[in-house]
């Protein structure tokens, strides 16, 4: 991979080349593409994957205008007037999204949040909020992608589905690769799903747990208790996980035997009931693997910069996801601040979402208050959200219109080399423009 | 006698923290009136939300109205008496280290949330994170007594380091999860995986139905239990109606968490065979 600045190596004088440009599409945030553009379409994204090259050589940049007030065509400038007069006159404005955009944008919107002492909330919310949750209780014994790659010869994937969801993490990172401790690759792997579905991925694993849905803290007590030497009776065992006690017996003894084990997991985990206490469960699994060996864990990330979003909450108010400044300083309590909730309980009188669409995706409560109170969106897509906005703004796509940093999904910083330029403004300075503003009518530096 | 009656018809969380019975006692109404809560991000005076009246040198608060939208009620207060006429919101006598609270009403989440002393009575149901510890603390209600007439949320005593907490109706999932020390005393139905992860302590289910238990509990015997006995006076005494056929009754202990220290204790209330 090129450490350097973007480069670009003309091919034909109308195709403009763009190595180890980065796609934003997942978590995985692979840097590793070489885009071809001509006539601002890209035509060619070499090595992307499918759902890479969908969002590669699917891009247009919208020709609605870059402003939408109530729906009307607006400048900018009246636009960045609005929203910062609705954020500043709201006693409760949320903020919330921020997982596909740049974290130099999270970092401001952050900002604003403070500014107008409102809740700051993102996507994790909705997605890995628990492991959040029980990174406080547990911690998290982690490491990097690169780390799993080299080492990692049992994986586990619990609850997620990354062949088709992440397709290239099983070849450049948790199966296939040639590591400098596996040097055979997959042949010196051996690999794990648990899942309640016998997916793509259950399909290329060694070994496959079917579990009984929604017994993922069962299954996870049953390797505890397996790990700390407990005798458990074979008939509750098997009534309370849909599994065999012999087969855990086997998975622990594989997981006790590794030089360096990894879990791997997705919301299938964390979305279903017992949510943040299921992930609390699996991070103490893998602390207490590390009694035996060398064991790892790591939630697999969906959106492109949800880690960044994650990284940018935290290092400037404290908390990773539904943050409240209301009184001057950051309170965390999810559940209580996240967007979903107080839009549901109808708290919130006004709204900022950035690059995410909760129109289409929050509950009915939460839609119905969104709905009825003011707020500003920004997106480079036209989506439900954008349409009931009372500020609309359209903003150049991060990694291919615009540069910035993102995280990959094992919180390591990845750079954007973008393909060409957007006609609308970025995420970035629309809210560095909001800020600003903001600053003015609220009297601060 | 200080009466709040609450006039507001706002959405934005109203939240009352620090109105104490020990902070208004000295005050005059005017100078309560003029007592700054928090409306969202705004800082307003008492007098927008509330109608002042009554006399507060008895250390007694009463709220009026639908409360349920109004936050903090009783937090950190260390003596006196509050009482709630009407549903209250969330973090109902959180930190409070002495005095009463009695909510003639529902309650939100988090009531009596890191407690320390002191007694919460709520007359009807309440939410999620009875007496437990806030996110990321290490320990939830450290000493008091909670009573719980109706039903309750989920994580009942999460993180538990002592005292009491009775549910008169049903709880959700995860009862005890993680609990240090302590005692919950259970009416009603159980949620799923009761007491996970418990490392002392005692949670007794008293209802008809047994809870399903995770397979690192064992069973350790029957018997009847004198303190339990001692506690359901206490109840009693408190105001608290504990069913008929509570006791005297065996109950069927299990000892458990094995996954964590293993020396808390559930007490599953044997019901007779039917005819």
């Amino acid at each position: 991979m090129s450490t350097t600045a973007a480069s670009t190596k003309p091919v034909d004088p109308s195709v403009k080349v763009v190595t180890d440009a980065t796609c934003t599409f997942c978590g995985c945030v692979c840097d590793d593409i070489d885009i071809s553009v001509k006539d601002n379409h890209i035509i060619e994204a070499k090595r992307a994957c499918v759902m890479g090259k969908a969002w590669f050589l699917n891009h247009h940049a919208d020709d609605r205008p870059s402003c939408l007030i109530e729906g009307k065509p607006a400048s900018v400038a009246e636009g960045v007037e609005r929203a910062a007069r609705i954020l500043t006159e709201a006693r409760y404005p949320i903020i919330y999204g921020l997982s596909d955009t740049t974290s130099e944008a999270q970092r401001v919107a952050v900002h604003i949040g403070d500014l107008i002492a409102g809740t700051v909330d993102t996507t994790t919310s909705v997605c890995h909020g628990p492991s959040g949750m029980a990174f406080q209780s547990a911690g998290e014994v982690t490491c990097t992608l690169g780390e799993i790659a080299n080492r990692g010869d049992l994986i586990i994937f619990w609850g997620g589905n990354p062949a088709e969801n992440h397709p290239r993490h099983f070849t450049k990172y948790s199966l296939m690769p040639k590591g400098m401790f596996l040097p055979n690759g997959r042949k010196d792997r051996t690999a794990v799903a648990i899942d309640v579905r016998n997916t793509k991925t259950a399909k290329a694993m060694d070994l496959f747990f079917q579990v009984k849905p929604r017994s993922d803290f069962e299954c996870l007590w049953t390797l505890r208790a397996l790990a700390k030497g407990i005798d458990l009776d074979p008939a509750v065992v098997k009534k309370d996980t849909g599994i065999e006690l012999a087969r855990w017996q086997d998975l622990m003894a594989r997981m006790k035997a590794c030089k360096f084990g990894v879990i791997l997991f997705g919301m299938g985990l964390t979305m279903t009931r017992g949510k943040h206490l299921n992930s609390e469960a699996l991070l103490s699994l893998a602390r207490d693997m590390n009694a035996f060996t060398r064991f790892v864990v790591k939630p697999m990330r969906g959106h492109g910069n949800v880690t960044g979003a994650d990284n940018v909450v935290t290092w400037s108010t404290g908390y990773p996801f539904g943050v409240n400044m209301s009184r001057g300083y950051p309170r965390f309590n999810p559940g209580e601040y996240t967007t979903s909730d107080t839009l549901a309980r109808n708290e919130a009188d006004a709204a900022m979402i950035i690059a995410s669409d909760p129109m289409a995706n929050f509950s009915q409560p939460a839609r119905e208050r969104l709905a009825s109170i003011p707020y500003i969106a920004l997106d480079p897509k036209d989506t439900p959200t954008t349409r009931a906005a009372t500020v609309a703004f359209t903003t150049a796509t991060y990694g291919i219109n615009t540069a910035g940093t993102v995280y990959r999904m094992d919180d390591v910083p990845i750079f954007l080399r973008p393909a060409f330029e957007s006609p609308h403004p970025s995420d970035f300075d629309v809210l560095t423009a909001i800020k600003h503003r903001v600053m003015e009518l609220t009297n601060q530096q | 006698m200080l009466t709040l009656q609450y006039n507001a018809s706002t959405l934005v969380p109203v939240e009352v923290e620090g109105l104490t019975p020990t902070l208004v006692r000295n005050m005059s109404l005017p100078d309560i009136e003029r007592f700054e809560i928090f409306n969202g991000n705004h800082k307003l005076p008492l007098a927008e939300f509330f109608t002042v009246t009554g006399d507060p040198s008895d250390a007694r608060i009463q709220f009026e109205g639908e409360l349920q939208g109004v936050h903090w009620i009783g937090a950190q207060m260390t003596e006196g008496e509050v009482q709630v006429r009407g549903n209250a919101g969330r973090h109902v006598g959180s930190e409070m280290t002495g005095g009463t609270i009695h909510v003639h009403g529902n309650a939100g989440d988090w009531v009596g949330g890191e407690m320390h002393g002191g007694l919460i009575h709520i007359h009807g149901n309440a939410g999620h994170l009875i007496g437990a510890a806030y996110r990321g603390s290490a320990k939830g209600m450290t000493d008091g007594t909670i009573l719980i007439d109706g039903s309750a949320g989920n994580e009942v005593g999460h993180t538990l380091r002592r005292g009491l907490i009775a549910i008169g109706g049903s709880c959700g999932d995860f009862v005890g999860f993680s609990m240090l020390a302590g005692t919950v005393l259970l009416f009603g139905d159980s949620g799923i995986r009761p007491a996970a992860g418990m490392r002392r302590g005692t949670v007794a289910f008293l209802g008809d139905k047994p809870p399903a238990l995770l397979g690192t509990f064992f069973r350790s015997g029957v018997s009847q239990p004198l303190f339990l006995s001692l506690y359901l006076q206490q109840l009693r005494q408190l105001g608290f109606e504990v069913p008929a056929g509570c006791w005297p009754a065996n109950y069927r202990m299990f000892r458990g968490d094995h996954v964590a220290l293993g020396r808390g204790e559930l007490l599953i209330r044997e019901t007779p065979a039917a005819g």
